[in-house]
């Protein structure tokens, strides 16, 4: 045999790293701390409109954060702990809002609680109030709109991570005579800590390096937009540079928070290879019941209002200066899908995209499920990396990095290849997450036994290995699928007119103030995304 | 069919060394199991064998034929692994099918002997089956099929009744010994379980440590272990450590001074006066009297006092303690005998022929 299945895949899964992940990066990297450049750096991070919009920044993703995990860890624990009604659909509501990118939460907020918005016109013709309160405009509503939207992640991670712990945890607590109080705060909180940990990281990362929610709401002195508007919207490259170093900033403020927390961090976790004996649900009554329940279902609610109010929008012909819409249509769909360029391009990059994700997910996971090499470590790391770099960080990096020619894919940034490839990377975590839970789930001898029948390593893959991890592969392709469509900020700094996608559009129909076809994208995005991530459950769920 | 050779056979972990310098004669057609505690090297050494490891140092021979470099999927043995490895997603007739689809079998052909090798092992019935439907013993049956069927040139299995419960065990292990010599086929059977090895093989070789320590006949190795390590392995035995005082030339016997007083045994070695030495005897040869045993010559006569008695049903164990020693006595038919009482005093007679002796080297743990 000259060349083996797994060093072929080896070799192309470090190609692919190697050209996708660790050159622009890299790239990057150098070009920020390059000698000339780095004094430059030095002086931008010294000056008035980056400190202040440094901590306008912190302001808000130390805020959003604080309030993300006050919220999601009780709603975690009240929905699995305590027999809720509608229990089934609170869980599976709280992925709704990680369904569509988070600034559309902002579109709707401005219908809702804008100057003259829905509150305030009710509030106005109630008399309550004489002239119009500032529910939005200003930091806190920017921390307003990202915590409704970004809580589930803080609530899914601990959801899971109490899902992991064993019944006989708890009960051994309690025979050593512990009350349920004590019993909380020494094992049961201390066992979610990684998936808090997790879900606050995934929080701070996103509210930190978000632009597009502050855009929409009129904050720019924040970090992210200044650096967002420097790169892409300057001509001049000086202004480049000053929103490159800005991003590289972000990136080592992202990365430092990442190393402090990462020993609590469950990234490498992949899932659980056992379940454990689940703990017994407890049925409450009386105010305790009334309490738990109106939490968590006050707080469901006002998370999917921006849902009810982007689908409102987007079926409204007039609504201005009355609380509801006046007259309903469907034109706004009908222009929305009339443009069809934004849907054909997501609708290709997307396959595209997945389906490099599908190859690539399915055959590394399998070589770093089943072999030991460094190369393995390198290809892991790298992939298992694109969940924790920020969007504006992979945008930028790719920007700078494949505008340049390149030996045999030449400038690759001038093609329109560049935004399946960069969606891939960037959102291929998911499917390698799922692929290598999958391969650990299945024997190894399931394998040797047809090698030592006579077959070899790449047919007994085909026959032996994909039929039983297929469907455990496509829930994670699916995933990625799902987080593929949404993909917004990384996608605004590399995309050429003529690339744009869904969300690309959403968000210059928004800027643009056609706030309706905006919302019409949203909803059809929304449709798609809960569809195929229900679809993905369901895989998922068929591989136990 | 054919023999197998091992040849000074080593395999490194990083740094964990699992075999080393492994050396093994399997001739054709013969059972032989490799037996020894967990982590002893006897499943890496059965991977060698089949391909899926390739040693670090050391050669593997089929016949005269070098395999050492061969993989798995060249050299045509049959595995059954611990926990079956049956595809979850085949049939038990694709299951057995796939290896003989692989040598591309004309399709009748794999059906006559899918259904001979099915019906020889007694699952005829459950071919068009998944293997979630089936039992544990049906699965191990399936297996088994699926090895045998492709006329393996050697049969390597690997504790394939360790996940099956006590008394299918016992019947399936006569049945493996049955067909194996009914196919005269190559075996190389590896578990950790002395009765398991004792009743099925041909030879036994006792592993420890990533080597072999002694290979050899069931009764060789239970009767006369070459170490320590295979003396307490193998069976039950009470070990003491002694120096050698006197011998009589004339009765061939050699009187060895122990912490429970001089023993006789008889002298079948080189080991003579002024050596130290282990002697170890079976619990079972021990006889165990209420009263001073009647003697016979040749015997060594010890009393104690009952320290602690376990009833197995068939048999009684019972711990005497000698002088501070504690020594093993095993009692059969304890009903007949009567059981002795802790803190009862009881006299033990050892006869000289069941006492082994083994030279001390210093070497032992």
């Amino acid at each position: 045999m000259s060349v083996s299945f797994v060093e072929a895949v080896r070799a192309a899964a470090l190609a692919y790293v190697l050209i996708f992940i660790l050159y622009p990066i890299g790239y990057f990297t150098v070009f920020v701390l390059s000698a000339e450049r780095a004094v430059e750096m030095v002086r931008l991070l010294g000056s008035d409109l980056f400190l202040s919009s440094l901590k306008n920044s912190l302001i808000v993703s130390f805020s959003t954060t604080a309030l993300t995990a006050l919220l999601g860890l009780p709603y975690a624990y009240f929905i699995h702990r305590y027999n809720i009604p509608g229990k089934k659909f609170v869980l599976s509501a709280a992925f709704l809002p990680t369904m569509i990118p988070p600034f559309v939460g902002s579109l709707a907020v401005i219908y809702l609680l804008g100057r003259f918005g829905t509150v305030n016109l009710v509030l106005l013709d109630l008399g309550v109030i004489s002239r119009p309160i500032n529910f939005i405009y200003g930091l806190h509503g920017v921390v307003f709109v990202q915590v409704l939207a970004l809580f589930p992640w803080v609530a899914i991670n601990v959801y899971n991570n109490l899902l992991k712990i064993d019944r006989t945890l708890e009960e051994a607590a309690e025979t050593l005579g512990a009350s349920p109080f004590r019993r909380f705060f020494t094992i049961t909180l201390p066992a979610t800590i990684p998936g808090l940990a997790t879900g606050v990281f995934m929080v701070f990362s996103f509210s930190f390096t978000d632009y597009a929610t502050p855009i929409v709401l009129g904050q720019y002195e924040l970090l992210a937009p200044q650096a967002f508007v420097n790169i892409q919207q300057a001509i001049d490259e000086s202004r480049v540079r000053a929103g490159a170093y800005m991003v590289f900033f972000m990136l080592a403020v992202v990365v430092f928070t990442f190393l402090a927390s990462k020993k609590y961090i469950t990234l490498k976790e992949y899932a659980s290879l056992r379940p454990p004996r689940p703990i017994e649900e407890i049925e409450l009554s009386g105010l305790k019941k009334a309490g738990v329940v109106a939490f968590v279902y006050a707080l469901l609610t006002l998370a999917l209002l921006p849902h009810a109010f982007v689908f409102m929008i987007s079926i409204s012909k007039a609504w201005s200066l009355t609380p509801l819409p006046t007259a309903v249509t469907l034109e706004n769909f009908s222009r929305a899908l009339g443009n069809w360029k934004p849907i054909a391009n997501t609708a290709l990059y997307a396959s595209l995209g997945t389906l490099f994700c599908f190859l690539l997910g399915t055959f590394a996971a399998y070589i770093v499920a089943r072999t030991h090499h460094t190369i393995n470590t390198v290809v892991d790391a790298a992939l298992s990396m694109m969940f924790v770099v920020p969007g504006i960080v992979v945008g930028t990096s790719y920007l700078l990095a494949f505008r340049r020619e390149l030996p045999i894919v030449g400038v690759l940034g001038a093609t329109w290849l560049i935004m399946p490839l960069m969606l891939a990377t960037r959102r291929i975590t998911y499917t390698m997450r799922y692929s290598y839970a999958t391969y650990l789930l299945l024997r190894r001898s399931l394998e040797e036994s047809a090698y030592v029948l006579g077959d070899r390593p790449f047919t007994t893959f085909a026959r032996i290995v994909m039929p039983n991890a297929i469907h455990g592969i496509l829930a994670g392709t699916l995933f990625s699928f799902v987080e593929i469509i949404n993909e917004l900020t990384a996608s605004l700094f590399i995309y050429k007119p003529g690339w744009e996608t869904v969300t690309i559009q959403m968000f210059i129909e928004t800027i643009a103030g056609r706030m309706p076809v905006a919302a019409a994208y949203a909803v059809l995005l929304l449709i798609s995304s809960t569809v195929i991530a229900y679809t993905a459950l369901a895989l998922a769920a068929k591989t136990h | 069919m054919v023999s197998v050779r091992i040849e000074n056979v080593w395999k490194v972990f990083g740094k964990v060394t699992a075999l080393s310098g492994v050396s093994l004669d399997v001739k054709e057609g013969e059972f032989v199991t490799l037996l020894g505690p967990s982590g002893c090297g006897k499943t890496t050494l059965l991977r060698v064998i089949s391909g899926l490891y390739k040693p670090t140092r050391g050669k593997v021979y089929f016949d005269d034929e070098d395999v050492t470099d061969k993989a798995p999927w060249e050299r045509n043995v049959g595995l059954v692994f611990q926990d079956y490895a049956l595809w979850p997603h085949m049939t038990v007739f694709e299951n057995i099918a796939y290896g003989l689809k692989l040598r591309k079998l004309p399709r009748n052909e794999i059906k006559e002997r899918i259904v001979e090798t099915s019906r020889m092992l007694g699952i005829e019935e459950l071919l068009d089956r998944y293997p979630h439907q089936l039992s544990g013993g049906q699965q191990q049956r399936v297996a088994l099929a699926r090895a045998l069927v492709i006329n393996p040139s050697v049969l390597l299995l690997d504790e394939p009744l360790s996940n099956l419960d006590a008394k299918i065990r016992v019947s399936v292990r006569a049945e493996i010994k049955r067909l194996q010599k009914t196919l005269k086929i190559t075996t190389v059977y590896v578990t950790h379980d002395q009765e398991e090895a004792l009743t099925i093989s041909d030879r036994v070789a006792v592993m420890n440590h990533g080597v072999i320590e002694q290979v050899g006949s069931p009764l060789e190795v239970y009767y006369n272990p070459k170490t320590l390590f295979v003396a307490d392995f193998v069976g039950q035995v009470n070990i003491l450590k002694g120096n050698v005082k006197a011998s009589d030339q004339e009765r061939q016997l050699l009187y060895v001074e122990t912490e429970v007083g001089a023993i006789l045994t008889r002298n079948t070695g080189d080991i003579g006066e002024g050596d130290s030495a282990y002697l170890l005897f079976r619990p079972e040869s021990v006889e165990i009297c209420a009263k001073p045993c009647s003697g016979g010559d040749d015997t060594t006569m010890l009393e104690g006092i009952v320290d602690f008695v376990q009833f197995l049903g068939n048999t009684a164990r019972i711990d005497v303690d000698v002088s501070g020693a504690k020594l093993r006595v095993e009692v059969h038919n304890p009903l007949r005998s009567g059981l002795a009482s802790p803190g009862e005093k009881v006299y033990l007679r050892i006869p000289a022929d069941s006492v082994r002796l083994l030279r001390a080297t210093g070497a032992e743990q």
